[in-house]
């Protein structure tokens, strides 16, 4: 993968409370393009909390520290102003919205990207070849797309639901949270394999995962894997600490850390 | 105390029958307040408001009703005063024969309970009419009735019949009037229904937004063997709108079924109540394999004040029934109000049978995954509150052919369109 000089997320020194606790302290993290970062952590250790911070979700205040996203201050803008900016958040537990059809909101997503680039939008047949043409790549079952987002969706059929929202965003950074929760052996190489296939050159990601068999399922072994404990990361290395992670477990390798 | 012969005296002039519809409606009287305390609506209070601050408009207007109308009030068929209007082949337009009949579907459909309103639509109305579909006729145009919102009351008393094997798609539509009146006025509608064996009838009531609008209609229906009705109900609200059906389903294998999705716009200022709208089901199971099914959806705005009420009742030997109900709204400010009484009566082992209530508000979670996509929050809302909506009438099958499913669907759309441009979803 190329690298470049700016970092495409660039985090220092994160402090962030969540209704008056200090979950997140001190994160440092640097994401060059093109990067695939894996951040580990048990249970409770704030992975989560991150996620929801680069995203700006209501009720995560940032105390200290600061988020740069290709060099923009993220802390400053709204969500769909950070995801304006290239960030995607994939989640653990997507929501499910009745009575909106997961084609119409696809392409509302995607017509409010062109228009912002200065496209012009795409009327619903054009959609639906690129729609087609995605759902072929990752691949997921066309049948998806018919119904209302994510509602009566499997586990394994949600998160490629937000692996083909990722594929037609574009985005520079893609945050997945525990792409890997629920899913059963094949659910879990059918999304590793989505998630292989939508690296670019540009394109950097943070996969936050409890367990190595994400890792495992890759085909390309992440650039860098993260241990996170107690609201930062403790230990940083390649793709051999998440080998000895599983053998070890976490209390071993955290109080090594410490 | 304000009472019907008050409100609406027979006076002299009136057809025997009309007059006849009007007494009966006087001797049913307005419901007490323990009926009210039960319905929640407060029906009697708010007349006696709408008669007191309206006295005038009210008493001429009910001159105007008998007779004749403002130009651009009253009842109106494809778009043509409904004396005039030529009848499509196999339709049959009667004003002769309706009060009889209609009185009579009324009182076998109202289970007792006290609504006086399709009576006094009856005694009132000038415009009763029946449509009647003969045996095996299927109507492929949709038939649009409206009732224009005017500064004077209307009342309309419409009887359909289908006979056996016919088909017949309605259209009945509240709408503001063209030009701009003072106040806006009462509209009290009947509809009884009578479907024989076989036959079809989708109805679509569209209520438009009417902001100072006081309407009250009336469902009377009765289902013969293997009889169908569906019903799509959508608007924005009025001041004050009340809609009660009472459904028999005598024949065996008949199917009821009612989509509401409804819109209760936020009160414009501070000073203005917000919209009230009630809905009132009552379903009565008679006839084996009898299915109903009831799903209505609200979205209310600020101030705005949901009542959803609905019995199913399954009679004794009424066995594999199947009756579903649910009422499901979502408060879209802290000064929305819904309240929600489904009920079941089942009175035979072997039916299947189901009845909830769902009441949320805007779940920040859903506007925050939706807003992460890049939707800007305005639009997230829209889109939360139009799929609640739309998901009322997702099951049907969408049909380029079919001009009724189309104007539903365009009327829901346009219902929405107007709801996400307005008040708490800017």
């Amino acid at each position: 993968m190329s690298k470049s000089k700016t970092p495409v997320l660039e985090v220092r020194g994160l402090h962030a409370t969540v209704e008056g606790e200090e979950i997140l302290q001190g994160v440092d993290l640097s994401i060059q393009a093109g990067e695939m970062h894996v951040l580990m952590g048990p249970n409770g250790s704030g992975k989560s909390t991150l996620t929801n911070v680069l995203a700006g979700r209501e009720g995560y205040e940032i105390t200290a520290g600061e988020i740069l996203l290709d060099g923009q201050n993220l802390a400053v803008l709204s969500p769909e102003e950070r995801a304006w900016a290239g960030l995607f958040l994939g989640f653990q537990y997507p929501s499910a919205v009745e009575g909106l059809a997961n084609t119409t909101f696809l392409r509302e997503v995607v017509n409010g990207k062109r228009k912002r680039e200065g496209k012009e939008p795409l009327d619903p047949l054009a959609f639906l070849r690129v729609l087609r043409e995605e759902i072929a790549k990752i691949p997921m079952p066309e049948h998806l797309i018919r119904r209302n987002l994510n509602v009566g969706f499997s586990g394994g059929e949600k998160k490629l639901n937000e692996i083909l929202q990722l594929a037609l965003l574009e985005p520079r950074l893609a945050v997945l949270d525990e792409t890997d929760s629920g899913l059963d052996l094949d659910a879990l190489r059918n999304v590793a394999s989505a998630i292989h296939r939508q690296r670019t050159p540009e394109r950097s990601f943070l996969l936050i995962t409890h367990y190595q068999r994400l890792i495992g399922a890759l085909e390309v072994a992440p650039d860098r894997v993260h241990i996170f404990a107690r609201g930062k990361i403790v230990r940083s290395g390649d793709a051999k600490l998440a080998e000895q992670l599983e053998q070890q477990g976490y209390d071993a390798l955290i109080s090594e850390a410490a | 105390m304000t009472d019907l012969a008050t409100l609406f005296p027979a006076g002299s002039g009136l057809d025997p029958r009309r007059s006849e519809a009007l007494m009966a409606a006087q001797a049913l009287g307005l419901p007490s307040a323990q009926d009210e305390a039960w319905r929640w609506s407060g029906l009697a209070g708010r007349l006696a408001v709408l008669v007191s601050s309206e006295s005038s408009s009210v008493a001429k207007g009910q001159g105007e009703v008998l007779a004749g109308r403002q130009e651009d009030a009253g009842i109106v068929l494809h778009g043509r005063n409904i004396e005039k209007h030529s009848l499509v082949e196999g339709l049959k337009l009667n004003q002769q024969e309706v009060c009889a009949p209609f009185m009579q579907l009324v009182a076998q459909a109202r289970h007792g309970e006290k609504n006086p309103f399709p009576l006094v639509a009856a005694g009132l109305a000038e415009n009763s009419f029946l449509l009647e579909v003969a045996s095996g006729q299927k109507i492929r145009q949709p038939q649009k009735i409206t009732l224009t919102n005017a500064s004077t009351p209307t009342h309309a008393a419409c009887l359909v019949r289908l006979d056996e094997g016919a088909e017949l798609d309605l259209i009945w539509r509240i709408a503001p009037a063209q030009t701009p009146t003072a106040q806006a006025a009462l509209i009290n509608y009947g509809l009884a229904i009578e479907a024989g064996a076989g036959s079809r009838l989708r109805l679509l009531l569209a209520e438009e937004e009417v902001p100072d609008g006081f309407v009250s209609g009336g469902l009377a229906l009765s289902l013969g063997e293997a009889a169908q009705i569906e019903i799509l109900r959508c608007g924005n609200g009025q001041r004050f709108s009340r809609l009660e059906l009472d459904a028999n389903l005598c024949g065996q294998d008949s199917y009821l079924r009612f989509r509401g999705a409804e819109s209760l716009s936020d009160a414009k200022d501070s000073q203005q109540s917000g919209r009230h709208s009630e809905t009132v089901l009552r379903v009565l199971h008679k006839a084996v394999r009898s299915r109903s099914s009831l799903l209505c959806k609200t979205a209310v705005g600020s101030h705005g004040d949901h009542i959803f009420q609905g019995r199913a009742e399954i009679a004794e030997g009424a066995k594999e029934v199947e009756a579903a109900m649910t009422s499901k709204a979502l408060l879209l400010s802290d000064t929305a109000k819904s309240r929600n009484k489904p009920e079941l009566e089942i009175c035979h082992d072997d039916v299947a049978c189901s009845h909830g209530v769902a009441v949320s508000d805007l779940q920040p979670d859903m506007l925050f995954y939706l807003r992460s996509r890049g939707l800007d929050e305005v639009s997230a809302r829209r889109a939360v509150v139009s799929g609640f909506l739309r998901e009322a009438v997702q099951d049907d099958a969408v049909l380029d052919e079919d001009l009724f499913v189309q104007q539903a669907q365009a009327a829901l759309e346009a219902s929405l369109l107007q709801f996400v441009s307005s008040g708490e979803l800017t």
